[in-house]
């Protein structure tokens, strides 16, 4: 926990690679038992794909018969020799069928391979760039996924304390780009993905997204809207000083979710009287329409699941920047719970546009001739290097 | 009498040293009457042996470097600790404990010079990290008067520990429902010097209540206090009893050992602030 | 307090609500203790069992201490509610433990109760125990012509690797 350097990569986070890699590029598919090892061999190792579903039937249909275990006592145990339990261990295709060095071999050559593929990433400027284009005031930039890692204080020099939320931009990838006329909306998209993730556990259609940016699996995707001249190459990485201290960000989330809320708790009501005579009525919505209507309203207020939907928290003010571990401090709270990842882009608050002028356009790019110092501090806040505060 | 002794701490009275420091077990002291200090030069000589090994034992972390349990990414402690030893570096922020009394002076611009002190007695400590606070409490003019600082807050600009000494509570919230005198100090009091590598004292005072109604039941035994002389009858105290927890003790998954945290925390903050 | 199992803690509940209250799951948590001690291998609804595999492997980590240490010994006292079976704790299961770190236990899920609740069990087992062993063992899959191709292209490219780094992976 206390290296200094980034404890983000996880270790085991391969992916396989678009380019021909060969004939031990298909056994890098996550193939479970429960789905058909998808080997693409050649006609050979078509049997074996075979063999595998076969095995799975056979695991999925052992461990139907009841079983006692010794809990009356070791007499129970003697005839058990035979017993099938399905461990963990034995649960995915690659247990049952390959030997524990080629597991070990395949684990450690995906890994390399997806620290290679990001590797190789590092300088999109050098390979071949789109075209850089000047920012305009009407231009919409590309924004990044961040993981929510927590909150805390921050203090301006006049003396006044803030609240502030660290967000984690945290191997942060452009993935795909859409043109206008493909996905048919006002504006040309660009997706974006988050926090690499194993590929052990998705389909193949759902990593074609991934193989085709050259990038590893990422935990969340997320589509960002983006004017014509902020495209970005499929591939780049995105980085906190993307952003610069203070301007202005909308950050969006998935809520915590609370679960079946009364009206009190999901919308706020009043609610009754807890005493003076209040009999089985306390909690709850009163009267929901009137008599003349004679009908209830769409969208009245009633109890109902709450929370864990989409919120956007707008116009808050980035007030520092890390560049080395990547971490954007932004004011107040942000939907979703801790290490929750979340979507961050400029502010599309009218009021915030003048403070926004001048971005890194189209994106920070870390081979450019920028040389940023390790914090980015709005001139407001105090920096822990100054001695106290004193008001003359 | 420990209220006695409370008073004439406040007075700083010298003449009475040798009384005080009967009473205080082996607080600070060591001031100029005539024949004492001769007769106190032998006990240090033996303190001086084994005081290289008290320095390497005591080591102190001040207890808002150790993260809390929980779900939150270490790295964002690591973060946070990074700013905490910046701050320190430019700013002393003295080892104090719950039951110091302290003389914290921030500035303040409603104030006439700008600045304003205050000196109470620690009874809280609060809050992990950056935000970190300390609670001073003292009765001025007969009001109690309680302030929560931020101890990283750069409007603080010093902190001085007056008098260096633990109670028995880590958490001293009850002297609101005791007798004023135990939670009233003298603003111009002096400091009490101490030897640096002495253990810390404990002050094994009992304070005396003011009559029920308290903020809290502090009788009972989730709070488990030590340091209040209890004059309750004694059905009252079996009846808190009512609400003791003896089995939590041995749930061993509410245990938090910090003790291998601690130890790589320390070396890391002490490591940063040396150089 | 469990902080690792998301589904089942999430919002910050860490605890199963077992029995009729705190001391009752504790209770409850102890008897299975001690039955686990007692015979190596039990049979259980997997909400307790899975509760009480933490305690049981504390418990562990508790006795390795030694029977000098106090705490140890009060500990022993309170799961343990066979008195015999601390000897065995200490003198048995303490020494066979003692060069592994932690996770002493084997947990199995196992068809549903037949009863009347259908509840899920498991059985969760002292490792190293007498009983024949629950888990078939694995078919030995060396031979086959998927690994034996493996093995050769694993070989290939060590080969390949070899000059720039003696035990460099390939990429």
């Amino acid at each position: 926990m206390l290296t200094p350097e980034l404890p983000a990569t996880p270790a085991p986070e391969p992916a396989p690679e678009p380019s021909s890699r060969g004939r031990a590029e298909a056994f890098k598919r996550r193939t479970s038992w429960r789905r058909k090892p998808e080997l693409g061999l050649g006609g050979g190792m078509a049997g074996w794909a075979l063999l595998g579903r076969l095995g799975g039937r056979l695991w999925a249909a052992a461990p139907g018969s009841p079983l006692r275990a010794a809990a009356a006592g070791a007499l129970g145990v003697r005839g058990q020799l035979g017993l099938i339990v399905r461990h963990i261990d034995s649960a995915t295709w690659w247990h049952e069928h390959l030997s524990e060095e080629n597991v070990e071999f395949l684990r450690k050559s995906a890994a390399e391979e997806c620290r290679a593929q990001t590797a190789s990433k590092l300088c999109p400027l050098k390979d071949e760039p789109w075209p850089v284009n000047e920012w305009k005031p009407d231009s919409i930039r590309v924004g990044v996924i961040a993981v929510k890692l927590g909150m805390m204080p921050i203090w301006t020099k006049s003396g006044k304390k803030h609240a502030v939320t660290l967000l984690k931009v945290q191997d942060c990838h452009v993935l795909r780009y859409i043109s206008k006329e493909e996905s048919g909306k006002k504006t040309s998209q660009l997706i974006v993905g988050g926090k690499n993730a194993s590929p052990f556990s998705k389909s193949e259609a759902a990593m074609e997204i991934f193989k085709e940016a050259g990038v590893p699996r990422k935990q969340k995707i997320s589509v960002f809207n983006v004017t014509d001249d902020a495209l970005v190459k499929p591939g780049t990485p995105l980085y906190a000083a993307h952003f610069r201290p203070g301007q202005f960000v909308d950050v969006t989330a998935r809520t915590i979710g609370k679960g079946f809320q009364g009206v009190m708790k999901r919308w706020g009501f009043k609610g009754q009287p807890a005493s003076h005579g209040q009999t089985k009525t306390h909690r709850r919505p009163g009267a929901i329409s009137t008599n003349k209507a004679a009908k209830v309203y769409r969208g009245k207020k009633m109890p109902g699941k709450m929370g864990n939907i989409y919120r956007t928290s707008l116009g808050l003010k980035v007030w520092r920047i890390n560049t080395k571990h990547d971490i954007i401090y932004v004011n107040g709270s942000v939907p979703g719970h801790t290490n929750c990842l979340v979507k961050v882009r400029d502010s599309k608050l009218p009021t915030c546009k003048d403070h926004n002028k001048n971005p890194p356009f189209p994106t920070f790019f870390a081979d450019g001739d920028e040389q940023l110092p390790e914090d980015l501090y709005d001139e407001e806040v105090f920096q822990f290097k100054d001695p106290s505060v004193t008001y003359a | 009498m420990a209220a006695a002794c409370e008073r004439l701490f406040r007075r700083s009275a010298l003449v009475r040293v040798a009384w005080r420091g009967r009473c205080f077990s082996s607080s600070g002291y060591r001031t100029d009457s005539d024949g004492k200090p001769a007769k106190f030069q032998p006990p240090p000589k033996p303190v001086i042996v084994d005081k290289q090994k008290l320095q390497e034992e005591r080591r102190f972390l001040s207890p808002e470097f150790i993260p809390p349990r929980g779900r939150k990414d270490p790295f964002k402690y690591y973060m946070e600790r990074k700013d905490m030893i910046q701050r320190r570096k430019v700013f002393n922020i003295p080892e104090f404990y719950v039951g110091s009394i302290l003389a914290v002076t921030t500035a303040d611009p409603y104030a006439n010079n700008k600045t304003n002190r205050f000196v109470g007695i620690c009874i809280q400590r609060g809050g992990k990290g950056l935000g970190a606070t300390f609670v001073l409490r003292n009765v001025i003019e007969g009001q109690g008067v309680e302030i929560r600082y931020e101890l990283y807050n750069p409007r603080i600009q010093s902190i001085e520990v007056l008098k260096l000494e633990k109670r028995l509570d880590d958490n001293l919230m009850y002297l609101r429902d005791a007798l004023p005198e135990y939670s009233t100090f003298d603003m111009n009091m002096k400091p009490v010097s101490r030897l640096a590598h002495e253990e810390i004292p404990v002050n094994k005072l009992q304070v005396r209540m003011k009559p029920k109604p308290w903020s809290k039941r502090w009788e009972r035994p989730q709070f488990n206090i030590k340091g209040i002389k209890f004059e309750l009858p004694e059905e009252k105290m079996k009846e808190a009893q009512k609400w003791s927890k003896p089995w939590l003790e041995f749930d061993m998954l509410r245990e938090y050992d910090t003790s291998k945290i601690e130890e790589k925390i320390w070396k890391e903050v002490s490591e940063e602030l040396k150089k | 307090m469990r902080l690792s199992l998301p589904a089942a803690i999430s919002h910050g509940r860490v605890f199963r609500r077992l029995g009729l209250g705190p001391r009752s799951r504790i209770d409850l948590l102890r008897n299975l203790v001690t039955a686990l001690v007692r015979h190596e291998r039990i049979e259980a609804p997997w909400a307790r069992a899975d509760e009480m595999r933490g305690y049981a492997e504390k418990l562990i980590d508790y006795a390795k201490l030694g029977d000098t240490n106090e705490r140890a010994m009060r500990m022993a006292d309170f799961w343990l509610t066979e008195k015999d079976l601390i000897h065995k704790l200490f003198k048995v299961l303490a020494p066979r433990f003692q060069p592994h770190p932690g996770n002493y236990t084997r947990m199995l899920h196992i068809p549903n109760r037949d009863g009347l609740d259908r509840a899920k069990m498991a059985v969760i087992e002292l490792k190293g125990n007498p009983f024949p062993p629950l888990i078939r063992k694995r078919r030995d899959s060396e031979k086959t012509l998927l690994n034996q191709l493996l093995k050769g292209y694993r070989e290939d490219m060590q080969q390949a690797a070899a000059p720039q780094a003696p035990e460099g992976t390939p990429v």
